[in-house]
């Protein structure tokens, strides 16, 4: 069983409430953002509109990142599919963060916090699990414990339009095909476990 | 398969970029180090082994197989330093499997059979000489094609950035480390005045000119090939040949050195040959490593279209 996430970009207005709570979860320090939503205008006067995509590593079933990692540190979880990053052996190569062709993968580079050298009482709680030197990416919330527990990762949870969707991938892919939805790159052959529903 | 079902996405759709192509910021002068430093030492190593396997400019070829290994020994060092947790860096040895699928493994083992087997041939000039020693440095010669090619090949494999995901990188690393390595061998040949005369200097020049058109041929080629393979890459074509890199890089570091080595191969003053290869390969070695520098600093990543 492999783990998927569809994100319904009808729905999405772009209020980055999946960034903040993925933040406020796992505590990422400045320059690491497991959760990203970006955004454009498209268009041309008067008929312009702003368009979101959410983005989070995308857990792919062929990932590039697992083949060049080093160490063996970047592994794809056989029990769901999920792609985790082991930070006690990481060597910090980035050649994963190279590799991936989503933008996925960030190098834990900064001592400061968002307030400056002096961490507040919260980042100090989360620094032991942001040690520097090494990868950070998106687990769909593992590391928490979420899953286990049978909850969605926060950023499902706190998508204040639901338009994320989180489960098994083959109940997924009926969503996905049933509204036509599309991978981002497919043709760089990750294949990846996020869909995207226009 | 869900591959197939991505091809029903309605064409009247807009797709719009998301994400532009932006420069890699991950790697950087570590790295153009280490490929600069690696190919120069490797190269410098085979040079002066088929030198002395040859019999042929010795007394320069002695050295060049011991400064090859150091060489790429600091290239190695500085490839360690980039690491985020460079402590954790002996994992690279001690993880069974990756080597199957990962160029920085492969790339460990053949760096350190490669310095332990050319240090012992470069150490031990007694046994140069013999046929142990000989195959030692056949063996070692072999690994320096490894360390040639292998830099090209760390950057080579990354498809999602395509100014480096072809395999004319590969090759355009290889002939340029070798002439950078021929022109390092050039440099130690200056200290040795009383052997290495008018004949010596010229067979040099030959060389060098040869490898030189080759090494311009296979750039040609490279820029060719990757400006035709999507418009990120024509855009990271753009990005590389910025004016100072075509000032520094092409046109200081491979036109001017081959001008000055067809003059050489045609005047006899051994003074002013002298002059002149100093400034040649000065120039070659500075051209590497700008060509090292602007490849990987060039490396745009393809842009997230939705």
């Amino acid at each position: 069983m492999s783990y998927a996430m569809v994100i319904d970009l009808k729905r999405c207005v772009g209020c980055q409430a999946c960034v903040t709570t993925c933040k406020a979860e796992h505590g990422t320090p400045p320059g690491v953002t497991r959760s990203k939503v970006m955004r454009k205008e498209v268009g041309k006067f008067p008929n312009v509109m702003r368009v979101s995509l959410p983005m989070l590593c995308m857990h792919c079933e062929s990932p590039a990142c697992v083949d060049v990692c080093p160490s063996g540190a970047t592994r794809k979880r056989e029990e769901d599919g999920i792609v985790v990053v082991d930070k006690d052996i990481c060597i910090g190569c980035r050649a994963c963060a190279m590799a991936c062709p989503y933008g996925a993968r960030y190098p834990v580079s900064s001592k400061e916090g968002y307030f400056g050298k002096t961490l507040t009482p919260f980042e100090e709680a989360k620094k032991d699990g942001m040690p520097i030197g090494v990868i950070d990416k998106c687990d769909f919330c593992f590391s928490t414990g979420k899953l286990e527990r049978g909850v969605v990762p926060t950023c499902v949870q706190n998508c204040i339009t639901k338009a994320r969707t989180f489960g098994p991938r083959e109940e997924m892919m009926e969503l996905v095909v049933e509204r036509k939805g599309y991978q981002l790159e497919p043709e760089l052959g990750t294949d990846p476990s996020v869909f995207y529903l226009p | 398969m869900i591959t197939q079902d991505m091809t029903s996405i309605d064409p009247k759709s807009p797709r719009n970029v998301m994400i532009k192509p932006e420069v890699q910021t991950h790697w950087g002068w570590w790295v153009v180090l280490y490929i600069f430093l690696a190919g120069l030492g490797a190269g410098t190593f085979l040079f002066s082994f088929i030198m002395l396997f040859m019999d042929k400019l010795t007394d320069p070829a002695r050295i060049g197989v011991f400064i090859g290994p150091i060489l790429v020994s600091i290239g190695a060092f500085m490839l360690l330093l980039d690491l985020g947790s460079p402590l954790r860096a002996f994992r690279l040895f001690t993880t069974r499997s990756t080597w199957k699928t990962s160029w920085l493994v492969r790339g460990s083992y053949i760096l350190t059979i490669f310095v332990i087997l050319s240090l012992a041939y470069g150490l031990l000039p007694w046994l140069q000489a013999s046929a142990l020693g000989k195959g030692l440095g056949l063996v070692a010669a072999i690994f320096a094609l490894l360390v040639l090619v292998e830099p090209g090949l760390l950057l080579a494999v990354n498809n999602s950035i395509p100014l480096w995901n072809t395999s004319a990188l590969p090759a355009l690393f290889f002939f340029s480390a070798l002439n950078a390595g021929i022109a390092l061998f050039v440099l130690i040949s200056l200290a040795f005045p009383t052997t290495i005369g008018v004949a010596e200097f010229q067979l040099m020049a030959y060389i060098n000119i040869v490898i030189l058109i080759v090494t311009l041929v296979v750039l040609a080629s490279f820029l060719e090939i990757v400006k035709e393979t999507g418009s990120t890459a024509a855009l990271s074509v753009r990005l590389l040949l910025s004016p100072s890199f075509v000032r520094w890089g092409i046109q200081g570091g491979m036109l001017a050195p081959l001008a000055i080595f067809i003059l050489c191969a045609i005047v006899p003053d051994v003074v002013d040959i002298r002059f002149f290869y100093v400034v040649a390969s000065l120039l070659i070695l500075s051209g590497g490593l700008i060509l090292r520098a602007g490849m990987v600093n060039s490396g745009l990543r393809l842009p997230v279209i939705s």
